[in-house]
């Protein structure tokens, strides 16, 4: 019987990272991190040059004393698991 | 029915860990999940801020940590010695009986004071605690 021979495509990968649905799908996760954290959140996606990518910011001075205070952003992130 | 399980007390296992540990490394500032009152200049917050279970009996608690000092610098230091013994506790058995799988890095020290302005040092990492069956 002949040995399966398998052939990785270097590229595959990076292709799927790039993926439009991967930056749908990091994107929502942002959202519902940001809406679960509450407000002056805000979450922003981007095309990287090898992944898409997602982020979270405390984007006002209330954001920003509930994550330094009570851990608002911090404790979050489970939304977007 | 499925068996239940529960799992330890992640802050406890961890102030526990922490009290007894840190004083061997030249650390001795309380450690609690909450501020002490009255208020020291120098102490140690953990709290738990999430994370999810990883398996059947494996929780993966999400720990955030806070080094308090009164100045960046002596907090940045007692950052460094808790953040090592906090992951030095893989696979650590307890003699009340948790067990802790493993510590993982979440996100790395950072300076964040808070609205007091007194410097904070902040990380967070996971726990993988194993859980037992009632």
């Amino acid at each position: 019987m002949a040995k399966p021979r398998i052939v990785l495509t270097r590229s595959g990968p990076r292709q799927v990272r790039q993926s439009a649905e991967v930056l749908k799908d990091v994107a929502a996760r942002a959202s519902r991190i940001a809406a679960a954290a509450g407000p002056g959140m805000e979450a922003s996606s981007q095309q990287g040059q090898t992944r898409a990518r997602a982020s979270v910011i405390t984007a006002t001075y209330e954001a920003r004393r509930a994550e330094a205070q009570g851990r608002a952003l911090t404790r979050a992130i489970d939304s977007g698991r | 029915m499925n068996p239940v399980i529960v799992f330890p007390d992640v802050e406890s296992v961890a102030v526990g860990w922490l009290t007894d540990v840190l004083p061997g490394y030249g650390i001795t500032v309380p450690v609690s999940t909450r501020v002490p009152n009255p208020r020291p200049s120098r102490f140690v917050r953990l709290v738990r801020t999430g994370g999810p279970r990883q398996n059947l009996v494996v929780d993966g608690a999400q720990l955030t940590v806070e080094s308090w000092d009164d100045d960046p610098v002596s907090a940045a230091s007692t950052a460094g010695v808790v953040r090592g013994v906090l992951l030095a506790a893989n696979n650590v058995t307890f003699p009340s009986g948790e067990v802790i799988y493993q510590v993982r890095e979440f996100s790395g020290p950072a300076l964040l004071p808070d609205v007091s302005q007194q410097p904070r040092y902040t990380w967070t990492v996971q726990v993988h605690l194993r859980g037992v069956s009632l």
